[in-house]
């Protein structure tokens, strides 16, 4: 009895993942966030261990797609109901500079965000009283937002509270910054 | 082996993904992205505490039938589903008793999230109620779902049928973790269980094959009004269960372990156990005492205990 209880509770678990594969639900966010496969090793999305000099590598990465594995081509209906629920990538933003700030128990940290023909092109810390010095956290996390165009940066190792700050404060700016 | 790791903040809490595999760094960055961002998505579309998300909008729809996204529906199907096991023990319209206690904050923003109705003080899984085949559901009670304990385990598991191709990983989504093969130095992974009483350390660390562990605990999140009140209520009486301070259990998908932990602890350590042996499912409770109270099978997969 209890098998046949905990065997139906697993096929449950299943049939969801599995029609939620089904109905291709990463096609709007893993296709605007992936990075094709022909420039994957321009991009290090690994945090800290790499601070590449590239500030420029941005991708067009609204245009890629090549690497979903989701069998989207045969969804049902329904399926771009579901995809309209990502936005994430596909927030326009205003040209300007937009201030924000993020604060916990451990500081406080504010940003002036540049947006330029709708893309974040320069994130400067302008306060930083955080447990850490601030070059923790710059340039790492402001060359991150530039290539990920998104405040959902990595955590840097050690410096959670600091890293959550600042991902706090370009969300903030982000928000203004929205058309 | 090459071993990869990458934490984001999702899901309110910091997400590690491990990767141990013999596959070309860009690959296996490619997937973890795609973990990620598999996360992100459930995040998305079943957070109480984005005013935009569709579980929150769905709120605000009493008495229509509302076509949601198939995650959501998913999710509130298998919360509905472990309801009426538990008999209510566990229940996704525990979300504005959680509001009243002032568990209403987007976790990255600050901003409070407002009701918009008057609520009503006696609702359950009852008054939701979904048609499969149109994948719809209707809300028969001005409530609020609360999606967490599901959602969270959900979110995992997506992340793993992401990163399936590779040979071992582990994803910690603090308190849902699931495991695959082997960690990096080629043994079955291991998994800690917090001491609930000293933050930082464990009490229990296990050795499990493939599987989610998932661990629910008075001390993880406490009310921002009331620090006597965490946020593991009885959906029933919108109590604080009291004897046992934190209560894991172990399941082939996340979603399975959270829900069950997650009652399992609200049952408290008689009924929680049972519940789980009803079940067949595998799990320990651990005491104010700091005693372990565990299923038939638990025993085996104990790795080393801590000396209290």
């Amino acid at each position: 009895m209890a098998a046949r209880i905990s065997n139906r509770l697993i096929t449950l678990c299943s049939l969801a993942i599995g029609s939620i594969y089904a109905a291709g639900y990463l096609v709007t966010e893993a296709s605007a966030s992936v990075v094709p496969n022909g420039t994957a090793t321009s991009i290090s999305p690994q945090s800290g261990t790499n601070p590449s000099g590239k500030t420029s590598v941005s991708s067009g990465s609204q245009t890629g797609s090549a690497t979903n594995s989701g069998p989207a081509s045969t969804a049902p209906k329904g399926q771009t109901h579901q995809g309209k629920t990502s936005t994430a990538h596909k927030t326009q933003y205003k040209d300007g500079t937009f201030q924000g700030t993020g604060t916990n128990i451990y500081g406080t940290v504010s940003v002036a965000l540049t947006v330029k023909s709708g893309r974040i092109t320069a994130v400067n810390i302008t306060q930083c009283t955080t447990h850490y010095p601030q070059s923790v956290i710059d340039p790492v996390l402001p060359q991150m937002v530039i290539a990920k165009q998104s405040w959902q940066v990595d955590i840097l190792t050690g410096a959670t509270a600091s890293t959550i700050d600042f991902a706090q404060a370009v969300y903030n700016a982000l928000q203004q910054a929205k058309l | 082996m090459g071993k990869l790791v990458q934490s984001q903040l999702c899901l309110g809490t910091r997400v590690t993904i491990q990767v141990v595999s013999t596959r070309p760094k860009d690959e296996v960055d490619i997937q973890m992205e795609q973990a990620f961002s598999a996360i992100r998505f459930v995040e998305q579309v079943c957070s109480r505490f984005d005013e935009e998300s569709p579980v929150r909008r769905l709120t605000a729809q009493v008495g229509n039938p509302v076509t949601v996204p198939v995650i959501l529906f998913e999710a509130i199907r298998f919360a509905l589903q472990v309801s009426a096991l538990t008999g209510g023990a566990f229940d996704p319209t525990v979300g504005q008793v959680m509001e009243k206690h002032g568990f209403n904050r987007h976790y990255l923003t600050g901003q409070e999230v407002e009701l918009a109705f008057q609520v009503e003080e006696s609702v359950s899984y009852r008054d939701v109620v979904i048609d499969e085949p149109h994948r719809t559901v209707l809300l028969l009670k001005p409530l609020v779902l609360d999606l967490g304990a599901v959602a969270k385990g959900l979110a995992v598991d997506l992340a793993a049928k992401e990163l399936s191709d590779c040979e071992g990983f582990s994803i910690d989504a603090g308190g849902d973790i699931l495991v695959r093969g082997q960690n990096p130095q080629q043994e079955p992974w291991r998994v800690g269980i917090a001491h609930p009483l000293r933050k930082g350390d464990t009490l229990v660390s296990l050795q499990v094959p493939d599987m989610a562990v998932c661990t629910s605990g008075n001390y993880e999140r406490v009310s921002p009004l009331d620090e006597t009140i965490h946020h593991l209520l009885d959906p029933r009486s919108g109590t604080l269960p009291s004897d046992v301070l934190s209560s894991t259990v172990l399941a082939p998908y996340a979603m399975l372990a959270d829900a069950f932990s997650t009652a399992a602890f609200i049952l408290g350590r008689e009924k929680g156990l049972q519940l789980l042996e009803d079940v067949g499912l595998q799990g320990v409770l651990i005491t104010p005492s700091l005693d372990l109270h565990m299923t038939s099978q638990m025993e085996r997969y104990i790795y080393a205990r801590t000396n209290n």
